[in-house]
């Protein structure tokens, strides 16, 4: 030890060597608390203290208790019930068959799902390269086209227009040829003029004039002092009177041709247009007289006396339709028949119950009274002539058989079977374009029909009322055009149970005079259909062609019918149909969505009057 | 105003020259129509000589019956609706020929190995025209003209059945083909 250190040594133990600090109060706390503690330790070292008997007790009773309840339960078991184990054991059956089951599960998705994964990229990719795809042919092929295709194209596109509006003229020529064939409108051009009376009562006295044809011609114009006009004056050339025996007088259908004549009074006859009457017009129950030189409205006439004849010029239409209006009848008109007959210029109707006295002097009354009174107007001047006069509804009720009265004016039920035959036209654009095969094929004209059975009421001789049930048959036929020609590749045939109900409208009276009276009727009212079959001969196949068509449809009918009447209780009926229905659910079908059906036929009923 | 096509005549110009039946409205028309039609023409036939005989089938039929569009919908869409109908025929003719033999012609040529995505349209069109009659018509119809199935079946004279199947050959046979030109 250095001497230095020795000097640092003294140098602290001087300093310390008074030093003295005085300790903390807790010091001091700390001393005795530990003092306390430890006399509290002490005096507890030897404590000892005997517990409660009570409490021996209850221990020794816990320990009792619970020993019990462990030696009662040492041996305890009960079986549990028998569901239980069925329960554990179908559990783990069940999963242990699960487990086994889908262990070693696999299942190969269906085909198209990889295909359609796959197929889709390819068809995208065709799809589009293709969508726009395009190349130029070799130019030969214009050539080839340019030759097969013909020039008079034209032509050839309108005829097929035109070929549908010849078919059209077809059919009305052939209905016109059997009109005129029959006999139905001979004589029309001055109107139908029938003579029928209500109460069946004839005349016993009423004779036919006798029928008188003259040759006239022409000689010059002179002026009508009455009408003020110009005019052709007429000459008698010849005279001829043709009197025949005749039947009976049942009517005066026609009068076609009235003329003027004139003659000179050498013979003493005024003939003041009189008309001249297609003999077979007329018949009379008694042989008639010969032909008296006089006329019934000869003091209407007016007389133009030339250096050579003597003319009577038609009289103007206000002189003579007043003495018209005066005729009385005296031939036992009855008074409260329903006669009426039309003027000729003025289609006025004139009521014969309300004519009154007339020239009686010049009235034949033993002459046909209806025959006077379209002299009468037909000498009514340049106002009239045969073409203007029209009889109103047909009727002058007039006629000598009360057998075609009865028949005529039938009123009561009567009951009909019919059957029609029917060029048809199913209207399917989307069978149609279905059936296209090498290009759009076009409707073509097919034919079908229908028969049935119907009730009808006739409401009043001209009115009536009838329902039908009809099973039709539409047929329809498509072509197609290819270069080589035409060629029917496709047809289709529909069944409907069809229920038209219609209104009969009596419109004229034809024949009457005859043993079988006839009559005309126009035809109007509503259809009901329903399919009841479809099919269709392609080479496309169909799954269920019924669906294709108008399962239910509402059309209307229009008709025209000619009623012969055989015996009071039956008549024949033939006339022309004409139809065309839509979708019942959607009518503007006919329209929108070219969707309809159509037929035009010629139809025939036997009706038989179950009424008395 | 109406689109013209060619030499500044339109459509509505030219459809109705073709029907007065004048020679340079078809050919117009012709020259406008015929690179689109004679592209579907070669889609349906199974090799261009065929195709060029539809494409001239169509065009008369066409030119025959123009007259009876009736200005409903696209034209292009009727011309071309003719051109696929007389593909159809031209398939119907075939098989009617050749039998059903749908997977006789499905043989496989390897031409090069490129993926579908890179074929060019020929190649393509090679593909199509290497399926049988049947597969090549109704895939056409379906994938690249959008019919349904149903409609493939009224024009086909099939069942709708088997146009579903026979797209999915078709299609198989096509997917087969195109993993060939992979390899």
């Amino acid at each position: 030890m250095s001497i230095e250190q020795n000097h640092i040594d003294k140098l602290f133990q001087d300093a310390f060597a008074n030093f003295d600090a005085k300790p903390s109060s807790n010091v001091w706390k700390g001393i005795i608390t530990d003092a306390f503690d430890q006399n509290f330790r002490d005096s507890f070292s030897e404590f000892n203290e005997e517990p409660s008997p009570l409490v021996w007790t209850a221990i020794a009773a816990e320990y009792d208790f619970d020993i019990n309840v462990q030696e009662s339960f040492d041996e305890f078991g009960v079986n549990p019930p028998p569901r239980m184990w069925k329960a554990i054991s179908s559990q783990m059956a069940f999963d242990e068959s699960l487990n086994d089951a889908f262990q070693d599960y696999e299942v190969n998705p269906a085909p198209e799902v990889w295909e359609n994964i796959t197929s889709e990229a390819v068809d995208s990719r065709f799809k589009s390269v293709f969508s726009k795809f395009e190349t130029e042919p070799r130019e030969e092929n214009w050539e080839k086209i340019r030759r097969a295709v013909p020039v008079n194209l034209f032509l050839r596109n309108s005829l097929n227009q035109l070929s549908k509006i010849a078919a059209i003229l077809v059919v009305g020529l052939f209905l016109a040829f059997l009109v005129n064939y029959s006999g139905l409108f001979s004589g029309t051009n001055s109107g139908s003029l029938e003579i029928a009376n209500s109460n069946n009562t004839i005349p016993s006295d009423i004779k036919s004039p006798p029928v008188k044809l003259e040759v006239v011609q022409p000689v010059h114009k002179e002026i009508n002092s009455v009408a003020g006009i110009e005019e052709d004056v007429d000459e008698i050339v010849g005279t001829s009177i043709i009197e025949e025996d005749v039947d009976e007088i049942v009517s005066v259908d026609i009068i076609d041709n009235w003329s003027t004549k004139t003659s000179n009074t050498n013979n003493n006859t005024i003939h003041a247009n009189i008309a001249s009457y297609p003999k077979d017009k007329f018949v009379s129950p008694i042989t008639p007289t010969i032909v008296q030189q006089s006329t019934i409205h000869s003091s209407a006439l007016a007389v133009v006396e030339t250096s050579e004849v003597k003319t009577a010029i038609k009289p103007s239409i206000s002189k003579v339709v007043p003495q018209i209006e005066k005729i009385k009848v005296l031939d036992k008109l009855p008074s409260k028949e329903d006669v009426q007959l039309a003027s000729a210029n003025n289609n006025q109707l004139i009521d014969v119950n309300q004519l009154v006295a007339y020239d009686v002097n010049s009235v034949k009354s033993k002459h046909n009274p209806a025959n006077y009174l379209l002299t009468s107007l037909a000498g009514a001047g340049s106002d009239i002539d045969a073409e203007m006069v029209k009889v109103k509804n047909s009727l002058v009720s007039r006629t000598d058989s009360k057998r075609a009265l009865k028949m005529l004016n039938y009123r009561g039920v009567y009951v009909m079977v019919s059957g029609q035959y029917s060029n048809t036209w199913v209207i399917n654009d989307d069978v149609k374009s279905k059936l296209s095969g090498l290009v759009q094929a076009d409707y073509m004209m097919d034919f079908g029909g229908s028969f049935g059975a119907g009730l009808g009421i006739q409401i009043s001789p001209r009115f009536g009322l009838e329902a039908q049930w009809n099973y039709s048959k539409l047929n329809q036929r498509y072509r197609e055009l290819i270069p080589e020609g035409f060629y029917i590749n496709s047809e289709t045939s529909l069944t409907y149970s069809s229920f038209p109900v219609l209104a009969r409208v009596q419109v004229t009276r034809v024949k009457n005079n005859r043993p079988n009276p006839m009559t005309s009727s126009l035809v109007l009212g509503m259809q009901y259909r329903y399919l009841r079959s479809a099919s269709i001969k392609s080479e496309v196949e169909f799954s269920d062609p019924k669906e294709l068509f108008l399962s239910q449809e509402l059309g209307v009918v229009l008709g025209w019918d000619y009623s012969m009447h055989l015996n009071p209780n039956t008549f024949l009926t033939i006339g022309a149909r004409a139809g065309v229905g839509a979708d019942i659910h959607n009518l503007s079908s006919l329209s929108s969505e070219s969707n309809y059906n159509a037929e035009f036929g010629l139809r025939m009923a036997v009706n038989y009057k179950i009424s008395r | 105003m109406a689109e013209v096509l060619v030499y500044g005549l339109t459509e509505k110009e030219i459809i109705a020259g073709c029907i007065a039946g004048r020679r340079d409205s078809q050919e117009m028309f012709y020259k406008f129509y015929s690179p689109k039609m004679f592209g579907i023409c070669l889609r349906y036939a199974n090799d261009y000589h065929s195709a060029e005989d539809i494409l001239q089938e169509g065009f008369i039929k066409v030119f025959n019956n123009i007259s009876k569009f009736r200005g409903e919908g696209s034209f292009e869409g009727w011309v071309k609706r003719i051109f696929i109908n007389t593909a159809i025929e031209y398939y119907r003719k075939a098989v009617n020929h050749n039998g059903h033999s749908e997977l006789d012609r499905a043989s496989f040529q390897h031409i090069n190995e490129v993926a579908v995505e890179n074929l060019a349209t020929q190649d393509l069109l090679k593909l199509i025209q290497k399926l049988s009659p049947g597969y090549q018509t109704v895939f056409n119809m379906y994938v690249i003209d959008g019919f349904a199935h149903k409609e493939i079946a009224v024009k086909l004279g099939i069942s709708e059945g088997t146009s579903k199947s026979q797209l999915a050959r078709a299609r198989a046979i096509l997917q087969k083909m195109i993993q060939g030109y992979r390899r």
